[in-house]
C-alpha cells in the first residue's frame, strides 16, 4: 500500500497524488462508467464530466485539511467523493438497467441466511450458486487441506464488507481500530468484531480456532495488529 | 403510498424537470442539483451526466463552456428550440393528466 500514483483528471492542470488503494477504487468506479455507457462520442464527454468533477471535490477535500493541503489522496477521501456523486446509472445499450446487476456482482458477505459470518451466502450470491453447494465446497475443502480452508472463510470474513441483502448496496468500509471498552487482550477481537459486524466472541473463538489451526502462527496475526492498529477511547453509545 | 410504485413515475419525470430548470436561464451541474437537492427529485452526478449526455443527443439541450471564477471552466446549459418544444408539449400534458384525475376522482 506504499505505492503512490501521480495522476491528472480532466480540466484540472493541478496533479493528484493517490495512494495504491485510492487509485484502485477510482479506476473501478470509471471503468465502470465506462462500460455502461454507449461507444459514442458521448462517452468521452460524460467520463470527462465525471473526472471533473471527482476533480473538483478532491481538491476541496485537500483544501479542507489544515496544514497538510498537498497530503497524498487516500481510499476514505475518494469512497467520500464517490459517494457524493453517487452510482453511476448509465444504461447499455438494450436499454437494460444495469445498476441491479452490478451490485449483484460485488463480492461480500450477505446477512441473510447467513449461519457464521455470511461469506457463503455472498460467495452463492456473487457466483450465481446455491449456498448449501458452496458450504458444502467449503467442509470438503476444509477436511481435504486438513483445516486451511477454514482459515480462508476466516480470512474472507474480516475482508469483505458485509449488507443486509443480496440487492442491498454494499456500505463503505469503515477504519479498522482496537477498541479498549470490554476488550480482554488489547482490543483487537473487539475492533475486529465492529468493523465486520461480526460479534466480539465469534470472533475470539475464530482466532482461537486459527492459533491452533496454524500451531500458534495465528497469534502472530493478533500481535501484529496489536501492534499495528490505532486505538479508539471507547464504543459509541448507539452501538449493540 | 409504496415508494417503489413511484419510483418510475419520478425517474421518468426527472427529465422534465430538468427540462424546467434550464429553461429559466443558463444553468451548470451545481445549480440542478442544488434546485433539486430540497425535493422528491434529488439527484447526484452519476445520475445527471448521463441524462445531460442523453438529453443532449436527443438535442433538448446544449452547452456553452464558460470560465469560473474557482477552478476549471463549466458548462453552461440552455435549452434548444427543440427542447422548449417539448418542455411545453409536457406542461400541456401535465395539465391534462392533473385534471383528468381530479375528473375520475370526483
Amino acid at each position: 500500500m506504499d505505492k503512490t500514483v501521480t495522476i491528472s483528471l480532466n480540466g484540472h492542470a493541478g496533479q493528484f497524488r493517490l495512494d495504491g488503494e485510492a487509485y484502485d477504487e477510482l479506476s473501478r468506479y470509471l471503468d465502470r462508467a465506462a462500460a455502461r455507457l454507449p461507444a459514442d462520442s458521448d462517452r468521452a464527454e460524460v467520463l470527462g464530466d465525471l473526472e471533473r468533477s471527482v476533480g473538483d471535490k478532491l481538491v476541496a477535500r485537500l483544501a479542507a485539511t489544515q496544514g497538510s493541503e498537498d497530503r497524498i489522496v487516500n481510499v476514505a477521501d475518494v469512497e467520500e467523493v464517490l459517494q457524493e456523486i453517487g452510482d453511476f446509472e448509465g444504461e447499455d445499450e438494450q436499454g437494460t438497467d444495469l445498476g441491479v446487476l452490478r451490485r449483484l456482482r460485488r463480492l461480500r458477505r450477505i446477512r441473510a441466511g447467513q449461519q457464521l459470518a455470511g461469506v457463503c451466502t455472498g460467495l452463492a450470491a456473487y457466483a450465481d450458486l446455491d449456498v448449501n453447494m458452496v458450504r458444502f465446497g467449503f467442509m470438503v475443502a476444509t477436511t481435504i487441506t486438513l483445516g486451511l480452508g477454514a482459515l480462508v472463510y476466516i480470512v474472507l470474513a474480516f475482508a469483505l464488507p458485509i449488507s443486509a441483502s443480496a440487492d442491498a448496496p454494499v456500505p463503505p468500509r469503515r477504519r479498522l481500530e482496537r477498541i479498549r471498552d470490554g476488550q480482554q487482550i488489547a482490543g483487537v477481537c473487539n475492533g475486529l468484531a465492529e468493523y465486520a459486524e461480526i460479534k466480539v466472541n465469534a470472533v475470539r473463538t475464530m482466532f482461537l480456532f486459527a492459533t491452533v489451526l496454524t500451531a500458534g502462527g495465528f497469534a502472530l496475526v493478533y500481535g501484529a495488529l496489536a501492534f499495528l492498529l490505532p486505538v479508539r477511547a471507547a464504543r459509541p453509545i448507539a452501538g449493540r | 403510498m409504496q415508494d417503489s410504485k413511484l419510483g418510475p413515475l419520478r425517474k421518468g419525470l426527472l427529465e422534465f424537470l430538468i427540462l424546467e430548470i434550464v429553461s429559466a436561464g443558463d444553468v451548470y451541474v451545481a445549480d440542478i442539483l442544488g434546485r433539486l437537492a430540497t425535493t422528491d427529485f434529488a439527484t447526484r452526478e452519476g445520475t445527471l451526466y448521463p441524462l445531460l449526455s442523453k438529453m443532449r443527443g436527443e438535442g433538448l439541450l446544449d452547452y456553452d463552456w464558460r470560465e469560473s471564477a474557482a477552478g476549471p471552466p463549466r458548462k453552461y446549459y440552455r435549452l434548444t428550440d427543440t427542447g422548449r418544444a417539448q418542455l411545453a408539449h409536457f406542461r400541456a400534458y401535465w395539465a391534462s393528466l392533473t385534471s383528468l384525475i381530479d375528473e375520475l376522482g370526483r
